[in-house]
C-alpha cells in the first residue's frame, strides 16, 4: 500500500514540477534540438557521403533513445545529489522505503513527462528534417527491457554518487559512451548481452526499421536488463551501508 | 521515551582513527526536552545523526519506544530537522512539499492533505501555501521544515540547531512551536550552540567533551548542584579606580561577583568594608556559565 502512495506521489511530483518550471521544460527541448542540429552538422562535415533520409532519421531515434537512457541512467545519482543539497535524503531514507524503489517510483513517476519530452523531440526533429519513421508496436517491449537495464546501470552510478556526492563529471563523460552503446546494431552474441542497454535498443532499432524481435532475442536481453537492475540494487545498498559507517549519508 | 546506550564510534580521517563518540548514554523521556550541548567536535552532530539511523555505531544501541533504527515502528515515531534552512525541495510549493513527505511516510492523499492544511495554518503560513519554496524567508523555510518533520506526528523529534540563522520573531515562534510539542508529550532532543534557547526550552542538560558524556542532569539540579553563584553588589559611592584582589566585574557603582559557594560572601563583604552597599541582589545562573565552568573543570581534570 505505502509503495503504490509512493508511486503515486512520485507521479503527481512530476506534473507539479512541470507545473512550475514549465519554461525550462521548453528550453530544455530548445537545447537538445539545437545539440542535434549541431551532430548532424558536424557529421555533415566530416562525411564525404551525403547523408540518406534513412541515416537521418536512424540518428534522430538514436539520439532522442540516448536522451531517454541517460535521463534515466543519471536519475539516481542527481537525486542523490540534489536532494542531499535540498536536505530531504533524510525524509527519504526515514521513510522506510528502499533507496531502489524510491528511484524506480521517481523513475516510472517521470516517464511519462520524459516519453512526452522526447516524443515532442523526435516529432519535432522528424518533421524539421524532412525525415520519417516507421512506427512499430514491437518497438515498445525493447524500449521497456532498455527503461530497466538503464535505471539499473543508473543504480551503479547511483551507489557511486552515495560514496562521492558530486560525480556530475563522471556521468557527462558517460553521456558519450551511452550514445556510443544505444547506436550498436544487433550483434547475435551471448557476450553482447552484457554490455548495458545495448541489446535492447538494438532491437528498438531493429523494429523502427522494419525489423519483428521475437522471443530468442528479447528474452536475452531482458534478462540482461534485469540482471543490470539486480546488481545495481545489490550495489546501491553496499553503498549505502558504506556510507552508514563512513557517516558520510546526507552530507553534500 | 529515547534510550541511548553507550555509543562508540570511530572514523577514519588522514590514515589516523579518531575517536568520534566514547560511550555515549542518556535518555529523553516523553515531553521532556533535553539539550544536547558541547563545543565543536564534542559529538553533538555525530549522535544526532546516529538516532537519525544516518552513522551506523561501532557499538551501542539506540532504542525509540522499544524500536531499533532502520525499522518500520522506529521510522513512523521519529521526526528529524538537522537543517532548518534546507529541508523541502526547492522545485516545489509549500503544500506540494508538505503532501509529498506526507506521502513518503506512508500517510493517504486525504490524510496527507489535511494535515499539511493544519500545519501550514499552526505554523503562519497559510499566506504561503502555494508559494513556491525557493522564494520563501528563511524564517519561512524554517517552518516549513518544521512542517515537514512533524507531519507524520512523531514521538520524537531530533532538531539540530533550530534556531540557527532566524530572526528573533521566527526563533521565539519555533521555540514557542517545541515547548508545544513538549507539551504534547513529544520526546524533544535539541543541540545548540545558542546556550540562551537551551536556557528557556531544556528541561534537562547533556554536556559532551570529546565524545564523551560530562554532565546529564536536570537544568534546575544542574543550577543549584553547580555551586555557581553570582551576585551584584550596589554601592553607595562610584567604585573608579578600585581595585579587588578576587575576581569581579566593575560598571560605575556596581560590582558583580561569581563565587564557588555562597559562604565566600561574608569574605568579600569583609574585604570591602567601610564602603557603604546600598544593595545585594543574587542573579540567576545561565547556562552559558554553567556550560563554560563545566569544560573549563574538565580541562583542569585533564
Amino acid at each position: 500500500m505505502n509503495t503504490l502512495l509512493l508511486f503515486r506521489i512520485e507521479f503527481i511530483r512530476s506534473i507539479w514540477e512541470l507545473k512550475r518550471n514549465p519554461f525550462q521544460t521548453v528550453t530544455g527541448l530548445i537545447v537538445l534540438g539545437v545539440i542535434f542540429y549541431l551532430i548532424l552538422g558536424a557529421g555533415r562535415l566530416l562525411s564525404s557521403n551525403a547523408p540518406t533520409t534513412a541515416s537521418t532519421a536512424s540518428l534522430i531515434l538514436n539520439y532522442t533513445l540516448g536522451m531517454i537512457v541517460f535521463s534515466q541512467v543519471s536519475l539516481p545519482s542527481s537525486l542523490i545529489r540534489t536532494e542531499s543539497k535540498n536536505g530531504m535524503l533524510e525524509h527519504l531514507f526515514l521513510s522506510g522505503h528502499s533507496l531502489a524503489t524510491i528511484f524506480t517510483a521517481r523513475a516510472l513517476g517521470g516517464l511519462f513527462l520524459n516519453i512526452l519530452q522526447m516524443g515532442v523531440l523526435l516529432g519535432g526533429l522528424l518533421l524539421l528534417t524532412g525525415t520519417t519513421l516507421e512506427w512499430s508496436w514491437y518497438m515498445v517491449i525493447p524500449m521497456l527491457i532498455a527503461m530497466i537495464s538503464a535505471l539499473g546501470f543508473g543504480f551503479w552510478f547511483g551507489s557511486v554518487a552515495m560514496l562521492i556526492k558530486d560525480n556530475s563529471g563522471v556521468l557527462v563523460l558517460s553521456q558519450l559512451f551511452l550514445f556510443g552503446l544505444v547506436a550498436l546494431p544487433l550483434i547475435k552474441d551471448l557476450w553482447f548481452y552484457l554490455i548495458p542497454i545495448a541489446s535492447a535498443t538494438s532491437l528498438v532499432n531493429w523494429a523502427a526499421f522494419g525489423g519483428k524481435p521475437d522471443f530468442e532475442y528479447l528474452l536475452p536481453a531482458l534478462m540482461s536488463a534485469l540482471g543490470y537492475f539486480i546488481s545495481g540494487t545489490f550495489l546501491l545498498q553496499k553503498s549505502l551501508q558504506i556510507a552508514k559507517q563512513k557517516g558520510i549519508l546526507g552530507h553534500e | 521515551m529515547l534510550e541511548v546506550a553507550d555509543l562508540r564510534k570511530t572514523f577514519r580521517a588522514h590514515k589516523r582513527k579518531v575517536s568520534a563518540l566514547d560511550g555515549v548514554s542518556f535518555v529523553v523521556k516523553s515531553g521532556e526536552v533535553v539539550a544536547l550541548l558541547g563545543a565543536n567536535g564534542a559529538g553533538k552532530t555525530t549522535t544526532m545523526r546516529m538516532i537519525a539511523g544516518l552513522i551506523v555505531p561501532d557499538s551501542g544501541t539506540v532504542r525509540l519506544e522499544g524500536y531499533a533504527p532502520d525499522t518500520k515502528g522506529y521510522n513512523a515515531r521519529l521526526g528529524v530537522l538537522l537543517d532548518t534552512a534546507r529541508s523541502s525541495s526547492a522545485r516545489l510549493g509549500v503544500m506540494e512539499n508538505l503532501e509529498y513527505t506526507a506521502a513518503l511516510r506512508g500517510l493517504s492523499p486525504k490524510e496527507a492533505k489535511i494535515r499539511a492544511l493544519r500545519l501550514t495554518d499552526e505554523l503562519g503560513l497559510v499566506d504561503k501555501r502555494d508559494a513556491p519554496t525557493q522564494t520563501l524567508s528563511k524564517g519561512m523555510l524554517s517552518k516549513l521544515a518544521l512542517a515537514n518533520a512533524l507531519i507524520h506526528q512523531p514521538r520524537c523529534m531530533l532538531l539540530d540547531e533550530p534556531t540557527l540563522g532566524l530572526d528573533l520573531e521566527a526563533g521565539d515562534a519555533l521555540e514557542e512551536r517545541i515547548k508545544e510539542m513538549a507539551l504534547s508529550g513529544v520526546a524533544v532532543l535539541l543541540t545548540t550552540h545558542q546556550m540562551e534557547v537551551a536556557d528557556r526550552l531544556a528541561d534537562r542538560v547533556v554536556i559532551l567533551v570529546g565524545g564523551q558524556v560530562l554532565l546529564d542532569k536536570p537544568r534546575a539540579e544542574l543550577i543549584s548542584q553547580f555551586g555557581v553563584q553570582t551576585y551584584r553588589l550596589t554601592f553607595e559611592n562610584s567604585l573608579e579606580n578600585f581595585s579587588t584582589h578576587f575576581p569581579s566585574t566593575i560598571t560605575g557603582n556596581q560590582m558583580t561577583i561569581t563565587l564557588p559557594d555562597p559562604h565566600g560572601l561574608y569574605t568579600i563583604l569583609d574585604a570591602l568594608h567601610p564602603r557603604a552597599i546600598i544593595n545585594i541582589e543574587k542573579l540567576e545562573v545561565d547556562l552559558g556559565t554553567i556550560f563554560r565552568k563545566a569544560i573549563k573543570d574538565a580541562e583542569v581534570k585533564a
